[in-house]
C-alpha cells in the first residue's frame, strides 16, 4: 500500500514545489537586473543597442544627473500622502517658497550670470522656461479624469525612471517614491515592463530589452528624439532599428488609442480580455512637444473608470494625434509636486501600487 | 473470490473518486478567482475543469463501467495521472499569468512535461493491452 502511493506522493511534492517556484519567479523574485549608474540612465551592461548610438543619445538628451531642477532649488515635494524621505523638500503650493537665496554682497552683479527666471508654481501648475505643466480634473463617463497638459522646450524633459534605480523583472517601487527620488515635477506610472519577460524596453535612450512579446497585436509607443510619438506593431518592428532611427523611449503595454487622430480601439478592445471599466493611465501627443498625461480614477463608488474606447474618445476630444494606453488598474497614479493627484486603488486596497517604472517631467 | 472482485471494483472506481472532486474543485476555483480578477479572464482559467474532466474523469468512468477492459499497469497509471496533474496545474498557472498580464517559460515547460507523461502513460497502457491480446490468443 505504501509503495503504491509513493510515486504520487513524490510527484505531488515535486509538482507543488515547481509550481511555487514558477509563481515566485513570475511575481516575486527579481531577475535580469541591470543597475543604473546614476538613477537615470543605463549602466555598463544589459543593452542590445549600438553602443555609439547609446552614447550619442544619452549625451544628446540626458541630463547629467538626476539632481533636482535648478529652478526649484530642491526636490519638489512635501505631499502628505507619501512615505519616504522628504525632510529637505520645500513647500509646493506657494510660488515664493522655492526661491533660492542670492548672494548680492559677495558677488558683483557684473560677473554674475543672469539668474534663470523663477518657476511659477501654483497648486495645479508649474511653469518654467523649460516646460509647463497644468493639471485639470474633468468629470466624464461618471469618472474623475486627471489631465496634465505638458508643453516642453525640449524632449529631454520627458524622462523615464526605474524602480530601485535598476532595470529588471519584479523590481518595483511606488510611483511617488521614484518621482521624489528623481525630483520629478509631474509623474505617472509607466508600462510596468518588469511584470513581463518580453517586449521592447527603451528608456532615456538606452535599450534594455529587444525581445518581441509572444502573440500578435502588441503595440508599442515610440518617443523619438525630436519629440514625435509613433505607435508601432511590435511583432513587425526591430528595437535596434528604432534606436538607430532616433528613439528615446519605447513603452510596451498598449494598446494604441489614437493614430494620426483616428481612434484605433473599439468597444471590444481591452487589455488581456478585461471587459470592464478601470482606472487608466495614458499619454498622448497634441502637437510638437505638446503632450497630455491622463490618469482616471475607477473601481470606486465615485468613479466607474473608463473603457479603452472611452479613454480614446476622451483623448481625441483633447486634440491628441497619437495616444497610448499605459499600465492601468491599481497601478494608475499621477504625481504632481510631491502629491498624488488621483485616488489609486486596485478595487480592494486603496493606495498606491508599486510599479517598475514611471514617466515624468523634470 | 467475492472479496477479490470487490477490491478490483474498488480499484477501478478510484479514478472516478479522485477526478470527480478534482473537476468540481477546478470549476469552483475558476468561479472564486473570477470574482477577484476585475473582469479579466483567460480561457485557461475558465476551462480549468476540462483537463481533469476529459483526461481523468471520462477515461476513469470508461474503465469503471467497462470491466472487460484490461487492467492498466501501475506504471502506466502513475505516469498518466502525473501527466493529467501536470497539464491541469500548468493550465491553472497559465490562467493566472494571463489574467495578471505576464507569462512564464517554466509554465510552458510544465505543459510539455505533462503532455509527454500523458503520451507515455497511454503508450505503456496500449502496449499492455496489445501484449494481453497476444497472450490470450
Amino acid at each position: 500500500m505504501r509503495k503504491k502511493f509513493l510515486f504520487p506522493l513524490i510527484f505531488g511534492i515535486i509538482l507543488t514545489a515547481y509550481s511555487t517556484f514558477t509563481l515566485l519567479e513570475a511575481f516575486v523574485i527579481p531577475s535580469e537586473i541591470v543597475y543604473l549608474d546614476d538613477g537615470s540612465f543605463g549602466g555598463e551592461s544589459g543593452s542590445n543597442a549600438d553602443d555609439d548610438y547609446l552614447t550619442n543619445e544619452v549625451t544628446a538628451n540626458a541630463p547629467e544627473s538626476p539632481e533636482p531642477p535648478a529652478e526649484t532649488g530642491g526636490e519638489p515635494s512635501g505631499g502628505d500622502t507619501m512615505g519616504g524621505d522628504k525632510d529637505d523638500s520645500p513647500e509646493t503650493t506657494s510660488p515664493g517658497t522655492s526661491e533660492p537665496e542670492t548672494t548680492d554682497e559677495t558677488t558683483p552683479e557684473e560677473t554674475e550670470p543672469p539668474a534663470p527666471p523663477e518657476p511659477i508654481i501654483t497648486e495645479n501648475s508649474y511653469i518654467c522656461p523649460e516646460f509647463s505643466v497644468t493639471i485639470t480634473t474633468v468629470r466624464e463617463y461618471d469618472t474623475d479624469i486627471y489631465v496634465a497638459d505638458v508643453v516642453l522646450s525640449d524632449i529631454s524633459h520627458l524622462k523615464a525612471g526605474l524602480a530601485k534605480n535598476a532595470f529588471g523583472r519584479n523590481l518595483s517601487e511606488k510611483t511617488s517614491k521614484i518621482a521624489k527620488r528623481l525630483a520629478a515635477v509631474l509623474a505617472i506610472n509607466g508600462d510596468y515592463y518588469g511584470f513581463r519577460s518580453r517586449g521592447f524596453v527603451m528608456r532615456n535612450g538606452y535599450l534594455y530589452r529587444d525581445s518581441v512579446q509572444k502573440g500578435s497585436g502588441h503595440e508599442d509607443l515610440v518617443v523619438y528624439s525630436d519629440g514625435k510619438f509613433e505607435i508601432i506593431d511590435e511583432a513587425g518592428s526591430d528595437a535596434n532599428s528604432l534606436a538607430e532611427n532616433g528613439a528615446v523611449h519605447i513603452f510596451s503595454f498598449g494598446p494604441g488609442l489614437l493614430r494620426d487622430g483616428e481612434i484605433t480601439v473599439d468597444e471590444k478592445s481591452e487589455v488581456e480580455l478585461a471587459l470592464k471599466s478601470n482606472p487608466r493611465t495614458a499619454i498622448g501627443q497634441i502637437g510638437p512637444l505638446h503632450y497630455v498625461f491622463i490618469v482616471s480614477d475607477g473601481r470606486t463608488d465615485k468613479s466607474a473608470g473608463l473603457t479603452l474606447l472611452q479613454l480614446a474618445n476622451f483623448m481625441q476630444s483633447l486634440g491628441c494625434d497619437n495616444a497610448y494606453n499605459l499600465d492601468g488598474g491599481g497601478s494608475s497614479t499621477m504625481y504632481f509636486m510631491g502629491k498624488i493627484v488621483n485616488n489609486p486603488t486596485d478595487g480592494w486596497y486603496n493606495g498606491e501600487r508599486k510599479v517598475s517604472d514611471i514617466v515624468y517631467i523634470g | 473470490m467475492y472479496i477479490s472482485d470487490e477490491k478490483i471494483a474498488e480499484r477501478r472506481s478510484l479514478g472516478v473518486k479522485v477526478y470527480a472532486p478534482v473537476t468540481v474543485f477546478c470549476a469552483i476555483f475558476f468561479l472564486i478567482y473570477d470574482r477577484f480578477s476585475h473582469g479579466v479572464r483567460s480561457p485557461y482559467m475558465t476551462f480549468l475543469f476540462v483537463p481533469p474532466l476529459v483526461l481523468g474523469l471520462l477515461p476513469s468512468l470508461i474503465i469503471y463501467l467497462l470491466p472487460r477492459i484490461p487492467k492498466q499497469p501501475a506504471v502506466s497509471a502513475d505516469v498518466y495521472h502525473a501527466g493529467v496533474a501536470s497539464v491541469t496545474v500548468s493550465s491553472m498557472l497559465r490562467g493566472i499569468f494571463e489574467i495578471a498580464g505576464t507569462s512564464s517559460s517554466y509554465q510552458e515547460y510544465l505543459m510539455v512535461a505533462g503532455v509527454v507523461l500523458l503520451a507515455a502513460g497511454a503508450v505503456i497502457y496500449a502496449a499492455a493491452i496489445v501484449k494481453d491480446l497476444i497472450s490470450s490468443g
